[in-house]
């Protein structure tokens, strides 16, 4: 056990450094001059270059990155070229408003998902399944900026229940991930129900069901427990993916979180903090997968073998 | 990465059965109708902070750094103006005047300037200023560990280049005899510098405390100002306060100013009409494209609208070095063709025709230049002269991001493949954009903008358009237009210290500019600023649009 742990760690390593070097070609090859970005259309030839020699952006490129390298491995992510903030207080300083919107929107769109599933396995062929089909292939069909885009206009601009975009309080958050939630809901009510289906025909529900046990009881003890395992393997999946930032639904709401980040360092050409923020998603998804390998190792040990 | 990402992953792994039947249908739609109309209803605007005489706005981003020396933008300016002060300022018909400095005065020959300073004055710090700390926060400009953009309008001081080569340890040109007196000397005379020394560059920055906080300044600064900083969340808000120490406090009327960082324009339109913020937008585009016509027709918002034309202009580049464009014809008949016009009032006639390169608010407008009128006969007529009867295919570069740049590419495709002229857009992001149009050969034809960093035409002929400053890379004269006549002229403007026989000489220099058509001339931006009725004070000018400290609320 200690081993496949070790070499998972193992892997989770080559796999961030790969991150590092791919990111890194990438930013640079870009055909655009980050000093240029940093000194604005309006300065000198001059101006430039001492601006660059300073930065050490003219240095061949693998003495840049071994540069990078060499402070990362001693926990230094670098300075942002425009802020002159360091990029893990940066990556810290807006992670808890990424995180508390991804938890929010994973609340919400279980507590949604998880009852359409029971509710339309239980009812399966019915009015009721058909409508919440029809209710969610419309939802993953919205696109997420637009969607967002109507709540903030009809819920926040013109009947002013929510405030309109911001981050001052956990109002502000309701709406954005009330969007996340609508457009994801539908997918889970799907997976729930589809397990569901398969765990109610299973035998030891029809046992459950001849010795007379409350319906309610059968539907939430027996069946959901069993439907819901693979659920939370997508689920660990999703967070991770949320957690390296929600890129279009905190800009249009303007939440400062690592989706906004990204963005505007992308728009900066803040090498170093597009650095940070790609390694930090990359890791939020390495760990995620790791985890979810050994919830999956935990609750079914036939998976051992994989 | 992203919410969207999780979207279609799920889309992707869904699998569904049934098939919605019509009734269905009808009566979902039903659905969302009535949810769509039981939202809606008109709610009056109201100040959402009645009793505060605080001010609320909005910038898209946080601005980078609060230091004078490294700010460099039309939103992060006017914070800086909020929380430093400089030697001199600008009345509103952009005449200089007296501020930190009592009085100047500049020597026979052109080459030294003596400031007389004031005594009354400290940083928030309590600490008096006097000419040391001017003389101080110039050198920091220069010194290239400061990484100012700004330095290059600060390296004509006498001793500035060895200061910055190393090979001296202070600039030699910066002299300070007494606390009330500061003397800069230049390398060469130059009018314009005065300019320079009303750029919030120059602004005081008290030594103790830069070299304390060193690369951190710029988040925590301490100046002289009306206003000092409070607090600030990066990416979040940022509060300025009043400072009591201010020397003319009492003439301060706003108590705060509340900043939201993030959004863009739509949003920050949506939050004025909701009453969250007192000024719609602080950027040089002001009210977003898509709501402007409404609010010009609506009879209440239209009557808090301020507008300003800006020292700017919006142009087309023509690589003069580059094929077909080397062709003085050819880039005569491409002014031809163009239908100006139409392009401002794709931009609801937010800019004023061009017919030369520099705006009217600029000393040394020209009223009598022709410029190009819109002619597609002649134009085609000049391509032919040119040798290219039947046309010729190129390529524009816009700016992705920017809607005014594709509105712009796409009446432009149009009105040249009238004349025969097959042009292709090619959108790339902004940085890409700058970097390709400064190396020499690279890119043909493209849009640009300029704004102002003075009200000097040197500021735009002489930086965009005098063939002795190309270079390789970085090349400020996208147009890489080298007219001997036209550069002679301009280096002897740049050193005449009379500024009627200057400004005649630009204006000679700008007539053959306008003749050899580097550049296609649009149109010159103008300002629109949407205030609440409750704000008062706000006073534009081509210079500083916005200017806090004067100011305030009235509920």
């Amino acid at each position: 056990m200690l081993s496949r742990i070790l070499r998972r760690l193992g892997w989770a390593a080559v796999i961030l450094w790969g991150t590092t070097v791919i990111t890194f070609l990438i930013v640079h090859a870009v055909p655009a001059d980050p000093v240029r970005v940093y000194a604005g259309a309006n300065a000198d030839a001059e101006t430039i270059e001492r601006i660059r020699t300073e930065m050490g952006f003219d240095d061949p490129l693998i003495v840049q990155y071994g540069r990078y390298i060499g402070n990362l491995l001693r926990g230094d992510l670098g300075t942002s070229l425009v802020t002159g903030e360091r990029v893990l207080d940066a990556l810290l300083a807006k992670f808890p408003v990424t995180l508390s919107l991804a938890l929010t929107a994973v609340c919400l769109w279980m507590l949604m998902s998880v009852p359409l599933g029971v509710l339309t396995a239980k009812y399966r062929g019915r009015a009721i399944d058909r409508a919440v089909l029809i209710v969610s292939l419309v939802a993953i069909s919205l696109p997420v900026f637009w969607l967002a885009r109507m709540l903030q206009y009809y819920l926040a601009y013109r009947t002013g229940l929510f405030p309109v975009a911001g981050w001052a309080g956990w109002t502000h958050i309701i709406l954005p991930a009330a969007t996340l939630a609508l457009v994801i809901t539908g997918y889970y009510a799907r997976l729930v129900h589809t397990n569901m289906v398969e765990v109610l025909n299973a035998d030891y529900v029809r046992v459950a069901r001849a010795k007379g046990i409350p319906e309610y009881a059968v539907l939430f003890k027996h069946g959901l427990r069993n439907a819901v395992i693979p659920v939370i393997t997508v689920l660990g999946l999703d967070m991770a993916a949320l957690m390296g930032g929600v890129v279009f639904t905190e800009n249009v709401f303007a939440l400062p979180g690592l989706g906004v980040l990204a963005l505007q360092s992308v728009f900066n050409l803040d090498v170093p903090m597009i650095m940070g923020v790609v390694l930090f998603s990359a890791a939020m998804v390495v760990c995620a997968n790791i985890v979810v390998d050994f919830v999956y190792m935990w609750i079914d040990p036939r998976v051992e073998g994989m | 990465m992203n919410g969207t990402q999780a979207q279609q992953s799920a889309a992707l792994h869904s699998t569904f059965e049934a098939a919605p039947g019509p009734r269905l249908w009808a009566s979902m739609c039903l659905v969302v109708l009535f949810l769509a109309v039981s939202c809606s209803g008109d709610a009056p605007p109201s100040r959402l902070h009645p009793e505060e005489n605080v001010l609320r706005i909005a910038v898209p981003s946080d601005p980078r750094s609060l230091d004078p020396a490294i700010a460099y933008d039309v939103v992060t300016w006017p914070l800086v103006r909020a929380m430093f002060h400089g030697l001199i300022d600008y009345d509103d018909d952009l005449n200089l005047v007296p501020w930190h400095a009592r009085s100047w005065t500049i020597s026979e020959d052109g080459r030294t300037i003596t400031f007389k300073l004031r005594r009354d004055i400290r940083f928030s710090n309590g600490r008096q200023i006097t000419s040391e700390d001017f003389a101080w926060s110039l050198q920091r400009i220069l010194d290239p560990a400061t990484k100012s953009p700004g330095q290059g309008f600060y390296r004509n001081i006498a001793g500035a280049r060895a200061f910055q080569d190393s090979s001296a340890d202070r600039v030699t040109g910066l002299r300070t005899p007494d606390p009330e007196t500061l003397v800069i000397e230049l390398a060469h005379p130059d009018l314009p510098f005065l300019y320079c020394m009303a750029m919030p560059f120059a602004y005081a920055v008290p030594r103790e405390e830069v070299e304390r906080l060193g690369e951190t300044f710029g988040r925590y600064p301490v100046g002289a100002g009306p206003f000092v900083l409070a607090d600030w969340q990066r990416g979040t808000r940022m509060r300025l306060e009043k400072n009591p120490s201010y020397y003319r406090a009492d003439e301060v009327r706003l108590e705060a100013i509340e900043l939201m960082v993030g959004g863009d324009e739509t949003l920050h339109m949506m939050m004025f009409e909701r009453g969250e913020l007192d000024i719609a937008s602080v950027t040089a585009t002001g009210i977003p494209d898509a709501d402007f016509i409404r609010v010009m027709k609506d009879p209440v918002l239209s009557e808090r609208v301020a507008h300003q034309p800006l020292n700017a202009i919006q142009y087309l580049s023509m690589n003069t070095e580059m094929p077909p464009f080397d062709h003085v014809n050819v880039r005569r008949a491409v002014n031809h063709a163009i239908d100006r016009q139409r392009i401002v009032s794709l931009i609801s006639d937010r800019g004023i025709l061009a017919r030369g390169v520099l705006p009217p608010g600029m000393p040394g407008f020209n009223e009598e230049l022709e410029g190009y009128d819109h002619d597609p006969e002649k134009a085609r007529r000049l391509l032919a002269e040119a040798g290219y009867p039947d046309g010729f295919t190129t390529e524009l570069m816009i700016t992705a991001q920017s809607g005014i740049d594709t509105k712009i590419g796409q009446a432009v495709q149009q009105d040249l493949g009238e004349v025969g002229i097959t042009v292709e857009i090619r959108p790339v992001t902004g940085s890409t954009r700058i970097e390709a149009t400064g190396r020499r050969g690279a890119v043909p034809f493209s849009t640009f903008g300029w704004y102002q960093d003075y009200p000097d035409p040197s500021n735009f002929l002489d930086v965009l358009l005098n063939g002795n400053r190309i270079t390789e890379v970085n090349s400020t004269n996208v147009a890489f237009y080298d007219n001997a006549s036209v550069n002679a002229l301009l280096d002897e403007a740049s050193t005449s210290t009379d500024m009627d026989y200057r400004l005649a000489l630009y204006r000679e220099a700008e007539r053959l500019v306008v003749e050899d058509a580097p550049w296609v001339f649009l149109y010159y931006p103008q300002m629109y600023l949407l205030r609440q009725p409750w704000l008062k004070g706000l006073k534009l000018n081509p210079v500083w649009p916005i200017r806090y400290e004067l100011m305030w609320i009235e509920p």
